[in-house]
């Protein structure tokens, strides 16, 4: 294989330095695998921060979740899981050569992750409005517990990185989708809507241990 | 061939399959959630969430079709997670925290009425803080509480010598269990206030037998230690106060405390009521130097906290043992005054003017 051969079908140029379009697209999924293993010890920082305290204050940390709630959290936990479903059809269809039912399902994916923005947004406002802060901040007088503002810290801290990471998967399906529209992506090298859908799945996945952890303690 | 998946239809129906499993799972998790089981919540939510992340995993990010190396390199970002949860763990849910010191204690908390017992010293309780001294204190104090213990001669100031008469924070009984409870901060006498009350009680009583005329408990003791006007319930009252030196206070609280009761134990740092500077001198020092030097200048106000068990403090020294070149020399004094010393917890005070410093170095002066 010559060196910046045009696969087929596409514009797309395979860079010199793989043998093949098969090998550029095995490369970059093990780099996007590596980014998600950062991605988990990132967000596990503050997962052992939580396990920590957690185990430290058991009853501070269920007094304090029933301060989150319960119903907006779940219809969120919903909300990402459709549009995981949703890019998860939208590469299925780009691979099948079917771009315009793909762009719809990356539009449906931003549909909810905007749906899912909006509804943290209502949360934040809630709470800031109660009071309900992380550290110093806090002012809600309902908690007894002198170590309250600390959950609230890790809510915040943990939704907060996720929520800049749902925005940051917003940012990239747009790329896709507007890549899409002009018609880069076939069967034969379809690797950024592959490597975005995997990147938003994450997303989905921290989310699915976010919810239980601080909305569903008893 | 891009994808091995490149030879199926399409994955839509088993994506559909996939999220009809992900949301009944999201409805169980919620639905557990509103009934106690106790620990069961937690595991069952745990057990569901990675029921869901698996199904997310392995079909919407397709890992079951993906080579080995994704795999192995995605499932050892939890291995990895799982190293840095236990260690953490292992080294913080094991400490021997505030918390397990207090619950230790309140175990080890006899009744009212036991507790007035135990503040009347008795052959039995003697004979055990005997055997208690030989274990706990001997070392320093010495085995005939002569303060000539192997380990003396590294401690300054040196461990008490009980057979002296001589106690630093009194010796009636309510006043060596605070010390024994406390430790004395800015020696090398660390709080006990783990062991047992009764170990404690019994440690005071024989330290008393081996004293000359050792003072008895007045009501003041017992009301000072209590910090509570109810004298008449004295013992139980006091002891209830000391049974808890580590519970949780705020932490202004605290250090409001912890400044009276080291006041207590040097120079008078705060101006008595009434008090009226005479010269500018005077006055210069009572605003800008009193709070660590003391109002007679014999320092020993403690001003960093160097060591935490036992309670060590850097403390101002007395005026009257300077040696430094201030002591002769006003230009030194004025820059040591201005700039600070680094370091040793003296901050920098802002300038004043020439007559000012000559006023407050004669001042200083005769406070020598």
């Amino acid at each position: 294989m010559t060196h910046g051969e045009v696969t087929a079908g596409t514009t797309h140029v395979v860079p010199h330095h793989f043998d093949s379009p098969e090998q550029a697209f095995e490369a970059s999924k093990l780099g996007i695998w590596l980014f998600l293993v950062t991605e988990i010890l990132l967000f596990g920082g503050l997962f052992v921060v939580y396990i920590i305290f957690r185990a430290l204050y058991p009853e501070m940390f269920h007094e304090a979740s029933h301060h989150l709630n319960k119903v907006l959290g779940g219809i969120n936990t919903v909300v990402l899981i459709c549009s995981s479903l949703t890019m998860a059809l939208a590469v299925d269809r780009t691979r099948q050569n079917d771009s315009p039912k793909a762009n719809q399902y990356m539009l449906m994916t931003l549909f909810f992750a905007a749906c899912f923005m909006i509804i943290k947004y209502v949360e934040y406002s809630h709470k800031f409005h109660e009071g309900l802060l992380p550290g110093a901040n806090f002012t809600f007088e309902a908690i007894q517990h002198p170590k309250t503002p600390l959950f609230f810290s890790l809510y915040f801290m943990m939704t907060g990185l996720h929520g800049i990471h749902v925005l940051a998967g917003m940012g990239l399906i747009t790329w896709v989708l507007w890549r899409s529209n002009k018609g880069q992506f076939s069967s034969a090298y379809y690797t950024p809507v592959e490597l975005v859908g995997i990147y938003w799945h994450l997303v989905d996945l921290i989310w699915i241990y976010l919810f239980p952890l601080l909305y569903l303690i008893g | 061939m891009v994808h091995k998946e490149k030879k199926h239809k399409g994955h839509a129906k088993a994506y559909i399959k996939v999220w009809v499993a992900l949301l009944v799972l999201t409805i169980i998790t919620v639905v557990v959630s509103y009934y106690n089981f106790g620990t069961w919540n937690i595991l069952v939510a745990m057990l569901v969430a990675t029921v869901k992340g698996a199904l997310v995993c392995l079909f919407f990010m397709h890992l079951l079709y993906d080579n080995r190396v994704n795999q192995v390199v995605f499932v050892s970002a939890f291995a990895f997670l799982g190293i840095f949860v236990g260690l953490t763990a292992s080294d913080e849910l094991f400490r021997t925290t505030e918390k397990a010191v207090v619950v230790a204690q309140e175990a080890s908390t006899p009744s009212g009425a036991d507790m007035n017992k135990l503040r009347v010293a008795s052959p039995q309780l003697v004979e055990k803080g005997k055997q208690l001294y030989s274990v706990q204190c001997a070392v320093c104090h010495g085995a005939a509480g002569k303060g000539d213990g192997p380990g003396a001669p590294a401690l300054n100031p040196k461990p008490r010598d009980f057979t002296s008469g001589y106690w630093r924070f009194g010796g009636q009984p309510t006043h060596v269990f605070k010390t024994i409870s406390e430790g004395s901060p800015g020696t090398a006498m660390a709080a006990f206030g783990t062991l047992g009350v009764e170990e404690r009680w019994s440690l005071v009583h024989f330290v008393r037998s081996i004293a000359p005329n050792p003072p008895d408990d007045k009501p003041e003791d017992l009301a000072a230690l209590g910090g509570d006007k109810k004298t008449d319930q004295g013992p139980g009252t006091m002891d209830q106060g000391l049974q808890k030196p580590v519970q949780q206070i705020p932490i202004s609280f605290a250090m409001k405390r912890l400044a009276k009761e080291e006041m207590a134990a040097s120079d008078v740092a705060v101006l008595p009521e009434g008090k009226q500077a005479e010269g500018l001198g005077e006055k210069l020092y009572q605003a800008n130097c009193l709070s660590c030097h003391g109002l007679s200048g014999k320092g020993g106000v403690p001003i960093t906290r160097i060591s935490v068990n036992p309670p060590v403090y850097l403390k101002t020294k007395d005026f009257a043992k300077a040696d430094g070149a201030w002591v002769n020399d006003k230009n030194v004094f004025v820059d040591i005054v201005t700039k600070g010393l680094p370091g040793r917890g003296k901050p920098g005070i802002a300038h004043f003017s020439s007559g000012e410093w000559d006023s407050l170095y004669q001042y200083v002066q005769s406070l020598r």
